[in-house]
């Protein structure tokens, strides 16, 4: 109860702050102009060809599912934009129940230290999470309508994608109890989302010497697995859509769980170092 | 059981890059507050006060000694459904309304249904916000904010209340009327502490005081204690008196001395008293009043803090 009433309060607040309005004008406008800008030809019955703005989509030979595509360009392509949005709209959460004034009278509840972080952290997610499906699952309705193809997988990218954000989102509230900062969660978590995590994907093959040696190859090792692994999981989601839209098999490989599995473990594992630092803080 | 009962408590804060300064915010505080009384906790500032009350609140963590409210340790969050608390330059949720502050910290300490909403109800009459229950919190002044703080911190109906500076930014009227709630609380058989630096009105709503600085209790006891008489009787009179009378009335009671038109004597000697009264009488002074002297809490204050060597 007491858990459910922060949560609730947590995304009220949210939505009230201006960068998650323009996440969900953002959301709104793409949705539009897929709806206005999406025709379908129908040929016995069935969706022949598909325009978006003129330019025609084929739906023959090699495409099973022109929704795919248009999932893959909107939602796929949104997905870093989304953590990018998602994060400047949350960041302020745990600094700012940090802050003297506001703690005290939170710690003065009958609350222990432990459920009033995890719902502040869920409130977090909860309220990404509900941005998410707004946009989701509108697309999948506006998609539905227009083509006649309800691809229901995009609900389960929606749960993907709010994991891969809870887990990102667990390295902020980690950020957030050490340095009590927006500007510094937001630095790191950027830093890690467009930067740190492409280097530790593809730090063999970035032509630097320090990142060939073995010091270097055994603190990547360490950041792969204690970190969200951000790049993995965007392919994964991305490779959701991309199988679809065609019979030719251009994915060797299926859906990969594990870097959805690692990064679960490595959010636990940041939230709880979270924890032992905030309960251990003097406010 | 105390209500609040502390032993040997003490706080050390670590500062510097490598923690290697020490910074003692509270030394040895033994303080025992009784049920039912408002005790007032003063000090300058950097006294320990405010840490003080939030190692009461579990808020930060004693270096040493143990804190108790209600009989359970300090640390317990449980027992914070019978405390209230209002701290100084509280911060609450701007996008909320009021009412809005008052249900959902009303819900985190553990309240729900029609019992909240008579409480809220009955919290905004009393501290006389009901008109503008509905209206967001953000638009409040400050002496508003300060109204609905204080209904939050009695929203659980709380036996033990925590009150860091309640009257701050509140107009006189309104400090009155927060006197009163707290004075109806105190009869009611609630507890309050209160952290206050306005002295004048801790001296007028305290049963008993604790004056902290540099981390130690250098005087606590009832406020009578503090404000005792002092052995001197003003006099208030009507008329001038010059040089002449004036040495004339020393030349009686050399303690005599006249103080931005009033004439302090000293009570030793009641038969010189009476003398200089007659005097005064004979010189065509009109006497208006003796009184004997009384000090204040912040006369009292300010001479300890100014007694006690800096540590």
């Amino acid at each position: 109860m007491k858990l459910l009433t922060i949560v609730w309060n947590t995304i009220y607040e949210s939505i009230t702050r201006v960068t998650l309005l323009i996440y969900l004008a953002i959301g709104t406008i793409i949705m539009m102009v897929v709806l206005f800008g999406l025709r379908v030809e129908y040929a016995d019955g069935k969706p022949e060809i598909l325009y978006l703005f003129g330019n025609e989509i084929p739906i023959g030979d090699g495409f099973i599912d022109p929704s795919s595509v248009i999932f893959l360009f909107t939602i796929g392509g949104s997905l870093m934009g989304m953590m990018l949005f998602g994060m400047f709209a949350t960041a302020g959460i745990i600094p700012s129940f940090l802050k003297r004034g506001t703690i005290d009278i939170y710690l003065s509840k009958p609350i222990s230290r432990l459920h009033l972080l995890f719902s502040k952290y869920l409130g977090g997610v909860s309220a990404i999470g509900a941005a998410l499906l707004y946009f989701y699952f509108g697309m999948f309705l506006i998609v539905g309508f227009t083509t006649g193809f309800w691809n229901a997988s995009v609900m389960y990218v929606w749960v993907l994608s709010v994991l891969l954000f809870a887990t990102v989102y667990a390295l902020a509230s980690f950020l957030a109890v050490i340095s009590r900062s927006i500007g510094v969660v937001l630095i790191f978590v950027y830093l890690h989302l467009f930067i740190l995590s492409d280097i530790i994907v593809k730090y063999e093959t970035i032509p630097l010497p320090f990142l060939q040696t073995k010091t270097a190859e055994v603190i990547i090792t360490v950041l792969h697995y204690g970190l969200p692994q951000i790049q993995p999981m965007v392919q994964q989601l991305m490779g959701i859509f991309e199988r679809q839209t065609t019979t030719i098999q251009i994915m060797e490989n299926g859906f990969d769980m594990m870097p959805f599995v690692y990064s679960l473990l490595s959010g636990t594992f940041l939230f709880l170092l979270a924890y032992v630092k905030f309960r251990r803080t003097d406010y | 059981m105390y209500p609040v009962e502390t032993r040997q408590l003490t706080k050390i804060y670590a500062s510097g890059l490598l923690k290697r300064f020490e910074v003692r915010a509270l030394e040895e505080v033994s303080i025992n507050v009784s049920p039912g009384e408002i005790f007032g906790l003063l000090g300058p500032n950097g006294a320990g006060k405010t840490t003080f009350v939030r190692i009461l609140l579990g808020i930060t963590h004693p270096t040493s000694g143990t804190a108790a409210v209600l009989g359970e340790p300090a640390t317990n969050y449980r027992i914070k459904k019978k405390i209230g608390f209002l701290p100084e330059n509280h911060r609450y949720p701007m996008h909320l309304t009021g009412e809005g502050v008052l249900r959902y910290f009303g819900r985190l300490s553990g309240m729900g249904g029609s019992h909240l909403k008579k409480r809220i109800d009955e919290l905004l009459h009393i501290v006389n916000m009901n008109q503008w229950r509905k209206m967001k919190i953000r638009k409040y002044s400050k002496g508003m904010l300060q109204r609905i703080g204080l209904a939050q911190a009695l929203i659980n109906d709380p036996e033990l209340i925590f009150l860091d500076e309640p009257t701050d930014g509140v107009d006189p009227v309104g400090r009155k009327e927060i006197r009163d709630i707290l004075k109806h609380l105190r009869d009611e058989g609630k507890t309050i502490f209160l952290n206050s630096h306005l002295l004048s009105e801790v001296e007028v709503i305290s049963d008993r005081v604790a004056i902290l600085k540099n981390g130690r209790v250098i005087k606590s006891g009832t406020v009578d204690e503090f404000t005792t008489t002092a052995d001197e009787y003003e006099i208030l009179y009507d008329g001038i008196i010059d040089d002449d009378l004036l040495a004339l009335i020393q030349a009686i009671d050399g303690s005599v001395r006249l103080e931005n038109g009033i004439l302090h004597v000293a009570a030793g000697n009641k038969e010189s008293i009476n003398s200089v009264l007659d005097a005064l009488r004979s010189h065509g002074i009109f006497v208006k009043s003796m009184s004997q002297r009384k000090s204040t809490l912040e006369d009292s204050f300010i001479n300890l803090i100014n007694e006690e060597p800096k540590q």
